[in-house]
């Protein structure tokens, strides 16, 4: 006597295509999200380093005597360095504004305001602390996490903070 | 014409090893067939992934590891001779002489004549970092910096050479950090050895006029001369 298996047998081919189906879409949450993990980490990466970096560039460029210092500019505290332009005392200003690192290159003394500068990277955030002949500069991301970078100077900077 | 359609017959037939099995069998084994294939495509394509995680892992632990120690370098760059010394109060020596001698007390570091300190170093106390590479205790350290000073006499001073190893916690990094270092590049990742050793950085200070004299010399009145010295290299 035969007996007959068929609706058996679809039911576990479809049981079959179902958990397929479920450890392709499995397959591929967990490839977004591991894509989507690694856009974070490189996003957060850059939002750190870039900064950091050309800050560092830019203090290594003017690092003359007395010549680097941080002042507070409407509640924001801005990196200045003055450097001598054909006899003419001139400063960079550094600091973070609207979400985004800004520049400001002027005659020592000229008056200006945040937004007058160029904006030149994004920033999610930028401390600057002085002591001594040793500059702390700390970063933000995205995501509100922290990565800091000491530079100590060639020259005196007369300490202060 | 009747001949053609036997021969498809034949042709549409299973061969006598599937004789008497069902087309939903056969459907089903070529389905199990094509699904071991995908299972294995997607095991391999799982690896690739762990694989890409752990990759991004290393690499936030890498930009961590250059900027912590970076700063490390930088604040020992600005520090003077004496507060070099004095850093050995809480250290231990090491290098040539990582273990301190039997029965000496603590910090009882002996330097010896200037010209003769090669390879006497000064391990100091490990940095302890959290996950986001913020300064911790040691219970809840993700990450460590340990630095360590060799002290080189010469003719006219005192060549401090640091070296910095940036680790996972839970490495013993001073007896990896010295072990390889000697004919390594001045920055490297440490590629072969301890795999926990994020990055390593080897930098030297010299200090003209500065003078270790005699034996247990204490650090701070030992130290003389123009200690704020130009670096070297």
């Amino acid at each position: 006597m035969e007996r007959n298996h068929a609706p058996l047998d679809f039911i576990f081919i479809l049981v079959l295509l179902c958990v397929f189906a479920f450890s392709a879409l499995m397959t591929a949450i967990l490839g977004s999200n591991t894509y989507k993990g690694i856009k974070e980490d490189m996003d957060s990466n850059f939002e750190f380093r870039t900064p950091l970096s050309y800050i560092a560039t830019k203090v290594r460029q003017n690092d003359r005597i007395d010549s680097i210092r941080i002042i507070n500019k409407e509640g924001t505290d801005a990196l200045v360095l003055e450097v001598p332009d054909s006899g003419v005392a001139c400063e960079t200003w550094i600091y973070e504004y609207q979400d985004s690192l800004y520049e400001v290159y002027l005659e020592k003394g000229t008056p200006f305001h945040l937004e007058d500068g160029i904006a030149v990277i994004p920033s999610h955030g930028l401390k600057f602390k002085l002591k001594g002949d040793l500059l702390q500069i700390t970063a933000l991301d995205h995501k509100g996490k922290t990565r800091s970078l000491s530079l100590s100077f060639r020259t005196d900077q007369g300490g202060g903070s | 014409m009747k001949s053609k359609n036997a021969s498809l017959r034949q042709m549409s037939q299973p061969s006598s090893s599937f004789r008497g099995m069902s087309r939903s069998h056969l459907f089903l084994i070529e389905l199990i067939v094509v699904i071991l294939f995908f299972a294995f495509a997607g095991a391999v394509t799982v690896q690739v992934f762990a694989k890409a995680h752990e990759l991004a892992q290393d690499t936030e632990a890498l930009n961590g590891a250059i900027l912590a120690v970076q700063s490390a370098a930088e604040t020992d760059k600005a520090s003077s001779f004496e507060e070099i010394i004095a850093s050995r109060e809480s250290g231990a020596l090491s290098g040539a002489a990582v273990s301190p001698k039997p029965g000496s007390p603590s910090g009882a570091m002996v330097l010896p004549e200037p010209g003769a300190l090669s390879g006497t170093g000064i391990l100091r106390d490990p940095i302890y970092f959290d996950a986001d590479w913020k300064e911790t205790d040691p219970a809840g350290a993700v990450y460590t910096l340990t630095s360590e000073v060799a002290l080189e006499g010469r003719p006219a001073g005192v060549m401090a050479v640091y070296h910095y190893t940036a680790a996972y916690a839970g490495t013993d990094t001073a007896d990896a950090a010295y072990a390889d270092d000697a004919s390594a590049d001045s920055a490297e990742a440490a590629s072969s050895g301890d795999n926990n050793i994020i990055y390593k950085l080897d930098t030297k200070k010299y200090y003209p006029g500065a003078m270790v004299s005699g034996p247990a010399a204490s650090g701070a009145s030992a130290a003389s001369g123009n200690a704020s010295a130009s670096e070297v290299d």
